[in-house]
């Protein structure tokens, strides 16, 4: 009889972290780097990055790839991805639903698109152009949003359904993300996760946030919050098997302290399916 | 309007915060274009604080951030990564402070040193591998990370002060520049100010250059007796410091 799938849960491995990992007994599943931090000639962190590779699988998440840009994939960008991805042989190689730079300019931010019809027509040719050079399956993460354009034409699920359906990409589903989209732009988080299309959700990212005077910030400086785990049990109800990962990038904490929100995520999960 | 006309209109938001800009979005959009701006600006500015912490104590951190933002709002990022940012800065450092030497010399250092921690890896010449080596047939070149500065100011040793907590030397400046080596030992990027001898070595080290030819310019410039002594003592500095690379 086959095992039956389990879930997997991941931390980001980050330098202050990097001693702790090195022998190997961390109690995690995987872990997680951001690409363009390894996307270097050399170097302690990317020797650091193929030590890891023997102790752990090691999912390449990025926030350069762009997919949204009108003015088009940036080659060179994705010559030296795929150098890291031959490399590394990923668990994951993922990026997020956005554009980040345009001829000249780069914001290196997650700059939010419209989900129209020339949109997806567009962010579609580039998920499968990259695919074609990365040599492999990408996952394309929700962003958070803080803005929203009067003349989207179809939901965010829609469109990365959609999206899916024409490439064959897979979705990173970012928990927080919903929650600080939703919080946002006036909608409710529990009822847009329910409509996420979890057929192709393959990770998902836990993570906190911070707040202005008006808006939810994603910052990944904070703690899970409650109503981030609540929709991340619901999520789980309907996902699954998937690779869960905390994402924390600033303030970070002993690990220890994501060593126990990760405890929190697997034991939430166990009262899902595939816990 | 088009996808393009949007993403030139974020563009133009981003570069400028200028309130006609953000008028090309609609009024609910005005609070979450602020955090785009604020991401925008800030990332930008920590970017720079993270590359030149010893330029911006140095400067103090009012006069840095001054310049910083100058910079952020003059000169908008265009590669994929950040790391590439803080070129521009250190090259146009010398505008912001036209009456302080040290500053863009400060930067140029820290530039350095932070190209030297990611620079491709190159195993450095050991004193195990010098008696090894047919060195009628070696070539050097640069170790991982090596880059030849010229330093008209005392601004290593300022460097070096602000480093380890002390206060620093007052500002030197000297009629001419003594070359400073910068380069990467055991994962740490590090420097020296480099003998008159050595510098003329190093300068050529961007290629393979041949032991032979290196013993010729001592010899050109010692006489032939004092030259295979001073080849011998630079060897084991070199081997001492990982401070060169046998190219391959």
């Amino acid at each position: 009889m086959q095992d039956r799938p389990k879930n997997r849960f991941g931390l980001g491995l980050r330098e202050p972290h990097y001693a702790a990992f090195r022998d190997g007994t961390a109690d995690v599943d995987f872990v997680e780097v951001i690409s363009e931090n390894f996307m270097v000639p050399g170097g302690k962190a990317l020797a650091t990055l193929h030590d890891e590779r023997g102790h752990y699988p090691v999912a390449l998440h990025g926030v350069s790839m762009s997919v949204g840009s009108a003015d088009g994939l940036d080659m060179d960008y994705l010559s030296r991805l795929r150098a890291l991805v031959d490399s590394i042989d990923p668990l994951f190689l993922s990026d997020h639903l956005c554009w980040t730079r345009m001829s000249g300019f780069s914001s290196h931010d997650l700059l939010p698109l419209p989900y129209t019809a020339e949109v997806l027509e567009l962010v579609a040719r580039h998920v499968s152009l990259a695919q074609d050079v990365l040599g492999r399956q990408i996952l394309l993460e929700n962003p958070s949003a803080y803005i929203d354009f009067p003349d989207t034409e179809m939901s965010e699920w829609v469109f990365l359904e959609e999206l899916c359906v024409r490439t064959g990409c897979g979705l990173l589903l970012d928990v927080n993300n919903v929650y600080v989209s939703a919080r946002n732009l006036g909608s409710d988080a529990v009822a847009h996760i329910a409509d996420a299309p979890f057929h192709y959700v393959q990770q998902i990212h836990l993570a906190g946030h911070s707040k202005n005077e008006k808006l939810l910030i994603d910052t990944h400086d904070q703690p899970v919050c409650d109503a981030v785990w609540d929709l991340f049990e619901a999520a789980m109800r309907r996902a699954g098997p998937v690779a869960v990962m905390v994402e924390r990038d600033d303030n970070i904490p002993a690990l220890e302290v994501l060593m126990a929100e990760l405890d929190t995520a697997r034991s939430r999960a166990m009262q899902t399916t595939f816990g | 309007m088009t996808l393009a006309q949007l993403q030139q209109n974020m563009r133009d938001w981003l570069e400028t915060g200028q309130p006609d800009r953000a008028a090309r979005f609609d009024v609910q959009s005005q609070s979450g274009l602020g955090v785009y701006l604020n991401n925008y600006r800030s990332q930008l500015l920590d970017c720079l604080e993270t590359a030149f912490p010893r330029t911006m104590e140095y400067l103090g951190a009012t006069e840095f951030r001054q310049a910083a933002r100058g910079h952020i709002m003059a000169r908008a990022p265009d590669a994929w990564t950040l790391a590439a940012y803080p070129e521009t800065f250190a090259n146009g450092l010398k505008d912001w402070f036209p009456k302080d030497p040290v500053a863009p010399e400060l930067a140029a250092l820290e530039l350095a040193l932070g190209d030297a921690v990611i620079a491709a890896d190159r195993p450095p010449l050991t004193r195990a591998l010098i008696a090894e080596l047919d060195w009628t047939k070696v070539a050097l070149t640069h170790a991982a990370g090596g880059h030849v500065l010229q330093h008209y100011t005392n601004a290593g040793a300022i460097w070096s002060a602000l480093f380890h907590g002390n206060a620093p030397p007052k500002a030197e400046q000297a009629e001419c520049a003594a070359s400073v080596l910068v380069w990467r030992s055991d994962w740490v990027p590090c420097f020296r100010t480099l003998d008159a001898d050595e510098a003329v070595i190093f300068a050529k080290l961007n290629e393979p250059f041949a032991f032979t030819e290196i013993c010729g310019l001592l010899q050109h410039r010692l006489g032939a007796q004092s030259s295979a002594a001073r080849a011998g003592t630079l060897l084991a500095r070199w081997a001492e410091d990982e401070a060169v690379s046998v190219a391959v």
